[in-house]
């Protein structure tokens, strides 16, 4: 067997070999482009998940871990983010959308939105809630099944948990006799739809199914399984000086085998009103996170200090997922956050910056970093977003 | 009792013939070890020194190659830690790392001669060295520049040409 006298010829395994110390998605993706030959070993081998993308709502993404911008023309003006897909509300309707295979999903108008009516706490029928489109807002799309999608439909300042099979004319509302809050996140586990609430850390699976004669999704079951603590607001008036901001995450995890909760605090300085935090005085200073996993036999959610030293957890609200790195490419045991993601909080002073970057906390000894090599966007009202490619 | 240290001799595919010490190649190439235990039997009774034949490696690569296993056998004999030490992972923070990069810091040609003796000879670290030093080149680059760097012509038809730019626009 002579060597092969062209790049072009390379064995499979180097092909995988190599494949695999490219963390970046692009790099991989520009691999499969050079040649027929490298197109077919890079489908051939099975590789671990690539850094995800941060895209911006303009469609300029950054292939991470490098920095140089390129422009995604399908992740422009997405609404939300989960996954690899992208949720869009646009007049014409609204769709799903994986950019990477152009695959997409039609959803219900969000204003098809039918609710259990209940007449002397009995459910007697659904009604058709007749909201305008433009006060209705859709957030965090999820994947119960390929039958089935979970969404957050939030109008007159509360949050529906509602659910679709893809294609539907409406979408249908859960009923929890629980008012969700725009901050709450779930998460699809083993077969079950998880709802965090952010006011008390409760976490509440549902069973969800599809009735095959109506096609309507029902609930079979929803149940408290861990019960929350409630945790004191802040009650300064005047000046506040270290106050935090809380936001909680709910993310699936495969090496623990179950759902970990993430409370990130963010540190800094505002002006508090009467009852609450002045809008736009808040400028941050610092953050800290607190990660739980979520214990089901004791209902309790069990503090834990390390998310392990194979794995970076890309955190953004209701789009963050756990990735396995390598050590020569990234440090392990981190959260990859952005700046901001809390796009309904009015919270923040916009007067020193403009700009958004990702930062890193270091699970180890808690320290946040910038993000090497450094990424600065400019901050929108819809923020940035990671985007997961599915491998 | 002062044992000679014994010795292999591997005739590269021009024929030129590298002494090497059995031990030190036995640690480090699977294939070359699989050889020398198949000629073992008949070695036993004869005083003869064995001369392996390497069929796919030029003299110029074989002589890179034994470089880097003498180098790291070496280096390993100092520590005491032969196992965990010859051949430890390419960056891991060891006194070697430097002779890696630089030992990897070739043109395109003698790197993908090493990337195929290593793997023929089956040298891990050495084929994971030369992985990475590939994947390194790749890193950043265009699709343009990764052809250009490796030398590899565009040989797709229009029509596929289209659908890989369909597909991966972004990325271009």
């Amino acid at each position: 067997m002579a060597p092969p006298s062209s790049w072009s010829d390379i064995p499979l395994e180097l092909a995988g070999l190599v494949l695999r110390r490219l963390p970046a998605n692009v790099d991989r993706v520009r691999f499969a482009a050079v040649c027929p030959q490298w197109r077919a070993a890079a489908r051939e081998v099975t590789l671990p998940s690539p850094l995800p993308l941060l895209a911006l709502p303009d469609g300029t993404v950054y292939s991470l871990p490098g920095s140089e911008p390129l422009r995604f023309p399908g992740c422009t003006g997405y609404a939300d983010a989960c996954g690899n897909w992208l949720a869009f509300s646009t007049e014409e309707g609204c769709f799903l959308s994986d950019p990477f295979s152009n695959a997409t999903v039609t959803l219900p108008q969000l204003s098809r939105l039918q609710a259990p009516c209940h007449r002397g706490g009995r459910l007697v029928s659904w009604i058709e809630i007749e909201e305008p489109p433009e006060k209705l807002t859709m957030y965090k799309p999820v994947f119960c099944s390929r039958q089935l999608i979970a969404i957050f439909i939030t109008y007159q300042y509360s949050t529906k948990v509602a659910v679709c099979q893809p294609g539907a004319a409406s979408w249908w509302s859960v009923h929890v006799d629980h008012r969700f809050e725009l901050t709450d996140d779930m998460a699809f586990h083993q077969g079950k739809l998880y709802i965090l609430n952010d006011d008390d850390h409760s976490l509440f699976a549902m069973d969800i199914s599809v009735d095959h004669r109506t096609g309507a999704p029902w609930i079979c079951q929803v149940r408290r399984v861990i019960s929350g603590v409630l945790i004191p607001r802040p009650a300064i008036r005047g000046i506040c000086r270290n106050e935090h901001q809380k936001m909680l995450y709910l993310v699936e995890s495969e090496s623990h085998g179950t759902l970990l909760m993430i409370h990130r605090k963010t540190y800094g300085q505002g002006r508090i009103g009467p009852r609450w935090l002045v809008a736009g005085t808040f400028v941050s200073s610092g953050w800290e996170f607190e990660v739980f996993m979520a214990d089901f036999q004791q209902s309790k959610w069990t503090k834990v200090t390390t998310i392990g030293d194979d794995q970076v957890l890309f955190l953004r609200r209701r789009c963050s997922r756990f990735i396995r790195v390598s050590p020569e490419d990234m440090q392990g045991d981190g959260i990859i956050f952005l700046d901001r993601d809390d796009e309904d909080h009015d919270w923040y002073d916009h007067r020193g910056s403009s700009s958004d970057s990702c930062k890193v906390c270091d699970m180890r000894d808690g320290t946040v970093s910038p993000f090497v090599p450094s990424v600065h966007f400019e901050r929108r009202s819809v923020p940035a977003t990671w985007l997961f490619p599915q491998v | 009792m002062a044992s000679e240290k014994k010795v292999v001799f591997l005739r590269s595919s021009d024929g030129e013939a590298f002494e090497v010490s059995e031990e030190v190649i036995s640690a480090a190439s699977v294939t070359i070890k699989g050889m020398i235990d198949e000629e073992s039997p008949s070695r036993a009774d004869t005083a003869a020194t064995t001369t392996l034949a390497i069929p796919n490696v030029t003299a110029a690569t074989l002589s890179r190659v034994l470089h880097y296993v003498n180098k790291h056998f070496d280096a390993a004999a100092v520590v005491g830690r032969p196992d965990d030490y010859i051949f430890c992972a390419p960056g891991d923070e060891h006194p070697l790392a430097r002779f890696d990069d630089d030992f990897v810091d070739v043109d395109n040609d003698t790197l993908i001669d090493l990337v195929h003796a290593a793997e023929y000879l089956h040298i891990k670290k050495l084929f994971d060295l030369t992985c990475k030093a590939v994947a390194d080149k790749l890193k950043g680059r265009t699709i343009d520049q990764i052809r250009e760097t490796f030398g590899i012509v565009n040989d797709y038809t229009v029509e596929e040409e289209v659908e890989v730019y369909r597909e991966n626009s972004w990325a271009f």
